[in-house]
This record gives C-alpha cells, sequence and structure tokens, in this order.
C-alpha cells in the first residue's frame, strides 16, 4: 500500500473515532456516579445506593410505563403510516405531480419543523379547548370545553400522537430514498404481469427488502421516541413525568446527592433504549417468520378485511397529514392574533403587537441558535467530506468496515441520548468548565454529523467516476480533483446536506440544555420555557422563528441546487 | 369553624411579627453605605456581563427584565443577559456544582432571582456573596417595618445576603361570567367543586406555586398552624394528615379528576383564558390585571382572598459566592430598588408586582411615581388583601412535597 494511502486510512479512522470519543467518555462519567463514586460530589466509595434511592423515587414505575408506552405506540404506527404512505404515493420511489406531490410537500413541511414548536402547535390543536374542539364548535353547541384527558394523560398516549406525527415524514423520506436505492418499478411491473393487484406487489415483493434498508431510521425513531425531552415536556405526563424528563428534573436538583440517583436513572434509560431495540429486533424475527407464509401463499387479491384496513389506513394517514398540518400553522396564527378566545374557530386577527413584544427578546437567542448551527453544520460538513474522500473504496475489499464506521457514526442516534449527555455535563463538571458556547456547539456536532454523512454518503456515491479520472488524467492532484471537480458538482448535495444539519441543530434541546450549563439560550430553549404557559402570542413567534429558519434553510438548498443546474447546463 | 380559622389566623400573623425581632441586627439600620463605595462599585461594573438567573416563564416579567437591561445598560453600561429558568433551582443546582468542583470565582451565575426553600439552600452551604444590600443606596428605602418579609425570607433572616425585589401574596381569581360566588375557604372550594366538578385545579408541586397551594391549604385544615413556623419534626407527619385527607377528597373533583395538572401559575392562567377552569390563584396581586390588559383574560376575571388570609412572601435578588460580574450584579439589584423600576413593575399594565419600598420614605417625586400608577381592574385594594400570613419553615417544602408526590406523582 503507498505511504499516502496508508496515512489517508489513518487519517480517516481518527475521523471514525472522533465522534465516539465524547460519547465513550459520557457512559464512562454517567456509570461512575451510578455507582456512587464521584469524589467532587463527596461520593468516594462503591455503593449501589443510588440505585436503592432511584427505586424509592415515587413515580418511576408510572414514568417507565408512560415511557415505554409512548414509544412502542408511536413507533409501529408511524412506520405502519410511512409504508402506507410510500406505497399510495410513491411505491417505486419516484413521486407522480398533483395529490403525491402535494403531500409529500406538506410532509417534507412536517419534517423539517422542529419538534418544540410541533408540539407546542400539537398541544393546543389536541387540548380540549383547543382548535380541533373549537372547529367543532362551529357546528355544535359547545360552550365550555369538555373535561377530557386529550393531553398530558398519564399513559403518555397525547406524547406518542406527536412523536407518530413528527416521525412519520421522516421514515417516510427515510423510506423513499430506500427505494430509490432499490428501483423497484420493474419488480412492480413483474408483479403486475403475474396478475398481482398493485398493492399485493408492494407489500409483498417490495415492503421487506424496503424495511432491510430502513432499519437503521427506524431504530433511531424507536431510540429517540424513547429519549424525546422537548416534545415530553409539552404533550407528556406532568406527574410524574416521563422518564427522561424525571431524570432531567433530577439533574436540576440543588441537592447535590440527587444527581447520583440522576445518573443510576440516565444508566437505566440507556439500558431500556438498548433492551427496547433488543425486543425491537425480536419482534422483526418473529414477524418474519410468522409473515413469511403469508407473502409466499400467492394470493393475488387482498382480503375484503385488509382491503377495508388499508382504506381505514388511508383515512388516518390522511387525518394524520392534515392534523399535523393544522398544528404547524397554529404557531404563526396565535403570533398575530390580538386574541383568540374559546370557542373562537379563528383568532381576532391581526396584530403584529406580538412579533413586536417578542423580537426585543428574540436577537440573541436566534444569533445564538443560528450561530451554532451554522457553525456545526459547516463543521460537519467539512468533516463528511473529509470522511467519504478518504473512506477506502468499494473496491478494495473494505466493505464491512466501511458499514461499520458509518454505523458507529450514527450510534449517538441510536442509544439514549440523556445517559451520555448527562456523562459530559458530569464531566465538564469535573474538570470545572462551566457550560456554555463551545460544549454546545461540540454535542450538537455529534448529533448533527451522522445525518450530514448519511444524507452526502448516496449522492457522492452515485457521482460518475469518470470525472474525475479525467481530471486526474488530465494531471490534477487528488485534493485539486477534489475541489474543481467532485465538489462544484455535487453542490446539491452539498447544499441539502449543510441545510439538514442546520435543521437538526436548530431543533436540539437536550444538548443545549445540559451542555450549555444555562448560558446557551437557542430558540429551542427558549420556546420551550415559553411553552409551560404564558402567552401563545409570544410562543407563536417563536416557534415561527425557529421552523422559518429552518424552512429558509432547505429553500435556500433548493434554490442553490437550481441555479446550480442551470450553471452545468450552461 | 370559621372562629377557629379566625384565632389560627391570629396566632400565625402575631408570631410572624415577632419574627423580624430574631432577624439581623443591621436590618433596620439607616442607609450606612458611603458615596464613595458606591462610586467604586459604579466603576467596576463598566463593562460587565451580568449572567440574571431568572425564571422565565411569563412574557410580562421577561419584557419588564429586558427594559431593565436595556435602561442599566445605557445608565451604567452594565450588560443584563436574562438566562431564562423554568425553575430557579436549576440555578442554585449550578452554584452548588461549581462550588464542589472548587471554582471559587467566575462563576456562571451572576445575580439570582431567589427566595424562601432556594434561599435557605444557598445560605446554610455558604453560596452567597455578601452581605451586600447595606451598600446598596436604594436599600434605604425598603419598608422593613410594615413589610417584614423584606428581612426574613420563610422565617429565615436574610442578613443582607439578598435585596428584596417584590412582594407576593396569594391571591385568587374567579370568572364572574361562570362563578355566582367564589369560595373563600379550602373547605369551600371542596363544596364548589362538588357542584361544579372539573372546574378546578392547581400546579404539580414542585412547581412553587403548586407548593404555596399545599401550604395554604395545610395551615386551613392542620390543627395548629403555628408549627409550621418551626422546623418540622417528628410531628409533620400527624399535621399533614388532615390536608392529605382533604386532597384525597378534592383531587376528583379537580380538572381532569386530578389525573393530570397544570405545570406553572401561567399554565394556570391559560387554562383558565381557554375557558377550562373558572378559577385561578397567582402569587402576583396584579396578576390578573395584567393579564387582562394584554388581552390574556376575559374582563369579567375579579379577585378574592380566602377569609382566614392567605400566604405572602417576598422575592428577591442573591449574589452567589464565585459570580463573575459582582458589581454589575449590585448595581443591577440597586437599579431594580429604585423608585423608578419598582413603580413600572407595580403598573397593573406592565407586570403588577407590588413594591418593596416604604412610600413614605419616598421623596414627593418618587412618591407622584406610585400615584399615578393604575391599579387595574382585577387587583384586590390593600385592605381586601389584608396582611399577609407567613411562609412556613423551609423544611415543610420538603415535607409537603414529598408527601404529595409519594401520594399523587406515583
Amino acid at each position: 500500500m503507498p505511504a499516502r494511502r496508508v496515512m489517508a486510512r489513518r487519517i480517516w479512522l481518527l475521523l471514525v473515532a472522533l465522534p465516539l470519543l465524547p460519547v465513550a467518555c459520557g457512559l464512562l462519567f454517567v456509570t461512575l456516579p451510578a455507582f456512587g463514586y464521584f469524589p467532587a460530589l463527596g461520593g468516594d466509595d462503591w455503593s449501589l445506593a443510588p440505585w436503592r434511592v432511584l427505586a424509592a423515587e415515587p413515580g418511576l414505575h408510572s414514568a417507565l410505563r408512560a415511557t415505554l408506552i409512548s414509544a412502542f405506540v408511536a413507533t409501529p404506527v408511524a412506520l405502519g403510516l410511512a409504508f402506507l404512505l410510500a406505497a399510495r404515493i410513491a411505491p417505486a420511489g419516484r413521486l407522480r405531480a398533483g395529490l403525491p406531490r402535494a403531500l409529500a410537500a406538506i410532509l417534507s413541511w412536517l419534517l423539517a419543523t422542529p419538534h418544540a414548536a410541533f408540539a407546542i402547535g400539537l398541544a393546543f390543536l389536541l387540548a380540549p379547548s383547543g382548535w380541533l374542539v373549537r372547529l367543532a364548535a362551529l357546528i355544535l353547541p359547545i360552550d365550555l370545553p369538555p373535561d377530557w384527558l386529550t393531553l398530558r394523560d398519564p399513559w403518555g398516549l397525547s406524547l406518542a400522537v406527536g412523536l407518530v406525527l413528527k416521525e412519520t415524514p421522516f421514515l417516510f423520506f427515510a423510506a423513499l430514498a430506500a427505494l430509490r436505492q432499490l428501483s423497484p418499478a420493474a419488480t412492480l411491473h413483474l408483479g403486475g404481469t403475474l396478475g398481482y393487484a398493485p398493492g399485493m406487489v408492494w407489500l409483498k415483493l417490495v415492503a421487506p427488502p424496503l424495511y432491510r434498508l430502513m432499519r437503521l431510521p427506524i431504530y433511531a425513531a424507536l431510540a429517540y421516541s424513547l429519549s424525546a425531552v422537548d416534545m415530553a415536556l409539552v404533550l407528556g405526563p406532568t406527574a410524574p413525568p416521563s422518564l427522561a424528563v424525571l431524570a432531567l428534573d433530577l439533574t436540576r436538583d440543588p441537592d447535590l446527592a440527587r444527581r447520583f440517583p440522576a445518573a443510576a436513572l440516565a444508566l437505566l434509560h440507556l439500558g431500556l433504549v438498548l433492551a427496547a431495540l433488543g425486543a425491537w429486533r425480536g419482534l422483526e424475527i418473529a414477524a418474519g417468520r410468522w409473515l413469511r407464509p403469508v407473502l409466499a401463499d400467492g394470493r393475488r387479491e387482498p382480503a375484503p378485511a385488509a382491503r377495508l384496513l388499508a382504506q381505514a389506513g388511508d383515512a388516518v394517514a390522511l387525518l394524520a397529514v392534515l392534523a399535523a398540518a393544522l398544528a404547524i400553522l397554529a404557531l404563526p396564527l396565535w403570533s398575530l392574533a390580538v386574541a383568540w378566545r374559546f370557542p373562537e374557530a379563528w383568532p381576532q386577527c391581526c396584530s403584529l403587537a406580538g412579533w413586536g413584544r417578542a423580537l426585543e427578546n428574540l436577537g440573541r437567542p436566534l444569533l445564538d441558535s443560528l450561530g451554532i448551527a451554522v457553525a456545526v453544520s459547516l463543521g460537519a460538513l467539512a468533516a463528511a467530506i473529509a470522511w467519504l474522500s478518504l473512506e477506502p473504496r468499494a473496491a478494495t475489499g473494505r466493505g464491512d468496515l466501511v458499514r461499520w464506521a458509518r454505523g458507529a457514526a450514527a450510534l449517538p442516534l441510536l442509544i439514549s441520548d440523556l445517559a451520555f449527555l448527562m456523562g459530559v455535563q458530569i464531566m465538564l463538571l469535573a474538570l470545572g468548565i462551566g457550560g456554555g458556547w463551545l460544549p454546545v456547539a461540540l454535542s450538537h456536532f455529534i448529533f448533527v454529523f451522522p445525518y450530514v454523512l448519511l444524507a452526502l454518503a448516496g449522492p457522492w456515491a452515485r457521482l460518475d467516476p469518470r470525472y474525475e479520472r479525467t481530471a486526474r488524467c488530465l494531471g490534477a492532484s487528488p485534493l485539486r480533483t477534489l475541489l474543481r471537480v467532485r465538489l462544484p458538482l455535487l453542490v446539491p448535495a452539498l447544499a441539502f446536506a449543510a441545510a439538514l444539519g442546520l435543521a437538526v441543530s436548530l431543533s436540539l434541546y437536550l444538548p443545549t440544555v445540559l451542555a450549555g450549563g444555562g448560558r446557551v439560550a437557542t430558540l429551542a430553549t427558549e420556546a420551550i420555557a415559553l411553552a409551560a404557559g404564558g402567552d401563545r402570542r409570544i410562543t407563536g413567534v417563536y416557534g415561527t422563528v425557529q421552523a422559518a429558519a429552518i424552512w429558509l434553510g432547505f429553500i435556500a438548498a433548493a434554490m442553490a441546487a437550481r441555479r446550480h443546474r442551470f450553471a452545468v447546463m450552461a | 369553624m370559621k372562629r377557629g380559622r379566625a384565632w389560627s389566623r391570629r396566632a400565625i400573623l402575631h408570631a410572624a411579627t415577632i419574627l423580624p425581632a430574631f432577624a439581623w441586627p443591621g436590618a433596620g439600620r439607616a442607609w450606612a453605605a458611603s458615596n464613595a463605595d458606591w462610586d467604586a462599585v459604579l466603576g467596576a461594573a463598566v463593562g460587565q456581563i451580568v449572567q440574571f438567573n431568572a425564571w422565565g416563564g411569563d412574557q410580562r416579567i421577561n419584557d419588564y427584565i429586558a427594559w431593565a437591561g436595556h435602561e442599566v445598560l445605557s445608565r451604567f453600561d452594565v450588560t443584563l443577559r436574562h438566562v431564562k429558568l423554568a425553575d430557579t433551582a436549576e440555578a442554585v443546582a449550578r452554584v452548588v456544582a461549581e462550588k464542589a468542583a472548587g471554582q471559587a470565582s467566575g462563576g456562571s451565575v451572576d445575580l439570582i432571582w431567589i427566595n424562601g426553600e432556594n434561599f435557605a439552600t444557598m445560605k446554610a452551604q455558604d453560596l452567597l456573596f455578601g452581605p451586600f444590600t447595606e451598600r446598596l443606596p436604594n436599600m434605604r428605602f425598603v419598608d422593613q417595618y410594615e413589610k417584614p418579609t423584606t428581612v426574613v425570607d420563610f422565617t429565615i433572616p436574610t442578613e443582607g445576603l439578598e435585596a428584596p425585589w417584590g412582594m407576593a401574596q396569594l391571591v385568587f381569581f374567579y370568572d364572574t361570567a361562570r362563578v355566582a360566588v367564589p369560595p373563600r375557604a379550602m373547605a369551600e372550594i371542596w363544596r364548589w367543586a362538588q357542584d361544579n366538578p372539573g372546574r378546578f385545579s392547581y400546579p404539580a408541586p414542585p412547581d412553587f406555586l403548586g407548593t404555596t397551594f399545599l401550604k395554604q391549604a395545610f395551615y386551613e385544615t392542620t390543627a395548629d398552624p403555628t408549627a409550621a413556623l418551626s422546623p418540622a419534626g417528628a410531628q409533620a407527619a400527624m399535621a399533614m394528615a388532615p390536608l392529605w385527607e382533604f386532597l384525597d377528597r378534592l383531587h376528583p373533583l379537580l380538572w381532569r379528576a386530578g389525573r393530570t395538572f397544570p405545570k406553572t401559575s401561567a399554565d394556570m392562567r391559560q387554562l383558565m383564558a381557554d375557558g377550562e377552569t373558572d378559577i385561578y390563584f397567582a402569587f402576583n396581586p396584579g396578576d390578573a390585571s395584567s393579564a387582562i390588559a394584554q388581552g390574556l383574560l376575559p374582563e369579567t376575571v375579579r379577585p378574592f382572598v380566602p377569609n382566614a388570609g392567605s400566604i405572602g412572601n417576598t422575592h428577591f435578588l442573591a449574589i452567589p459566592f464565585n459570580a463573575a460580574a459582582k458589581e454589575g450584579a449590585m448595581v443591577i439589584a440597586d437599579f431594580l430598588l429604585s423608585p423608578e423600576a419598582q413603580a413600572r413593575k407595580e403598573n397593573a399594565e406592565i407586570w403588577g408586582d407590588p413594591t418593596v419600598l416604604s412610600l413614605a420614605a419616598l421623596d414627593p417625586e418618587g412618591r407622584a411615581l406610585f400615584d399615578e400608577l393604575p391599579r387595574g381592574v382585577a387587583t384586590p385594594a390593600p385592605d381586601e388583601l389584608g396582611r399577609p400570613l407567613p411562609e412556613p419553615h423551609p423544611s415543610w417544602v420538603a415535607a409537603l412535597e414529598q408527601g404529595w408526590a409519594e401520594r399523587y406523582a406515583t
């Protein structure tokens, strides 16, 4: 192997290890206090005392129950809806014009809406005094809101609804990307000539390999459902809250001795996430066994019951998309409201007073959010470019290594972010470093990088190798080839990856809270702080600005891609 | 029953009036700070950035703090950064953690909005800078005689470690459009809730207002409320038993049958605004007036105070021992005590938080600032408010919150 390639391999391995280092440190520093050892807080001996304290914590069981219910309701339902939508509007991975395009546009808009803002809008939609009941009051005689438990129920069901609506578009677009990779048009055509109804071909021949390609996003969705803090603060149960929120509450207790059971709870949460992923894998195997005879039974037409189920599914999917769109619309509408009292279906419109009042305080969190988001996504983009240029080529027979490395980069999305972030916080504490801008940016990087890497990897691999080969033949150095040929050709993908990084960073809540030490306020943390009541007009402004910053990022990426296309054609 | 309550109220009030006698000996001393000292503070404060850690759940308060930030920047060249907390304990926890990590200077918290249990924690663990209040020029206007809670915080003497900022008293509000006669005692609330199930709730403790509701209900149900003025001891469980009995009966009649609770006072006000409940309460007598002024509540909302009187206290500003900008923090604390800032704060259209100052101590110009204030349609007059019931000893907070969590948050 030439020396240069050895060097490249070493740098690449370093890149692979770099994001894993804080994760490993975080897990170490959460494990120590969980077993009583943390001298800075007066814990000099190993013991199981933190676990005993934790076990005696009132509400632990209910918190665990609500967390498990919300995650194990949300993930399968979201997956089912995503598959249904994919099968209906893009069976072969391409969107037809008309309704499918429009639906996909709404879904992409939903995907781009940050969790905090979305949860706030949804809470207003679902509450018994919320928008849905207000709309119903147009035709029904309702003058007082009904006393229904539709929000923050102790079982975590309203949280599950929020998670479903937020994860469905995520899994839908993951399915779309995977479908393009599968290119099932020929399969669908073949199935059709064998007399299978279109839905049946898709279900029997496309869905199984599609699922296999989508494991990573599905597992990430499950892990997220178990760990969500921002959505749980708005939609989850209150007394006791979900497990992740309970752990966060414990770290905020002025009695530092509570950090020990908090660390134990974070570790328990990690165990829970791993166990849940294991259980999911078990369910996969069981479902595979059970479904194999069904897939191979040769039935061409769906059973009447299945047809009915599919129609019900269509209705649910449409309603879900509609509800999500309403939830997102609620925020800008509130930001412009003079007042909006029950049971009015529409706000008394319009006033910019809310914007005027909010803008006085909005500047700093906006600048901090954007500063962190831009720095982190550009950093992640540079790291991803370096990673992909140095990655061993598929031809070198290192495919497994590459796959494992990419899996490792996605690790932070698959395990309990709570556990290692709390460890990072404890580590900062042990080192005597307060939280701040830099720890926040670094912790954002851990979450932004895998998204940017995965978004870039596809287009990177698809680029026709002959461009670069030509450049090299003309004598250009590898670096020059990268800078002058590959990157310019990949501008659309680069712009999209950067916008995605921006979106992820602007949505993050827990890393900012735990690594920021209260010194860094972003739009996400401000929106959640304001959501605890106060003034919906102001919360509406924060949510709208947070969402708009992300939407603008994607719009700018789309424009860059379009200009690029014209430039290439010219 | 009513006479018994009246007796209790007198007993608590009496105990409260003798408390200041145990207070810090310097509490009543006239303003002793020298101009030279204050000039030095002002000089050192120039250019400092003050991380003001204050609960951020109410936009009106956030707006007021933002206004104060503009003023101190233009007048004293001190930058105020409002770190919005969901719970003050977060900031206390951070200072505790910094001390544990040996960070004796350059801490992340410069000024903290605080009282009660959090102050007791910080004072007991030597986490506070000071005494510093004597150095603040505007401290001499504070009404320490009529407002004894400005120097005794939840039975703990402040000893100059925190500067008073505002007065608070538990006040209930009801919508006259839906409630004819408001229930002015816990027992009446229960009776009212039987006729109007699902129309009342309270924030889940440990939210401070939820805990205050527990204390108020505790005072009104326990046999001897004066016990609450000394630390909760072995008798605490017995003293709290009638409270849990009362809540056991009340909860099924609450909003959502007590299966979920609002999170904060602002959340509870939102429920009232949405028509989900008919009664809410706040720690700020002007809460409903300013909410009406801002279009957050219907204009039919009016206040009422429990017959037994209601819990009142003072909220303060304190500076952690390791604050990075102590001088800047003092300048801000002093500015917030100025007649101008205090009058603006009391304005029902802005915040509606009562002043800690003695109007008699002010010069005519200062007094005029307060005379012109609109009181607001839903703010109780001072005689309606009555003299506040004192806060119980902080140890009761833990006892009440723990007892509540074990019973209702499992």
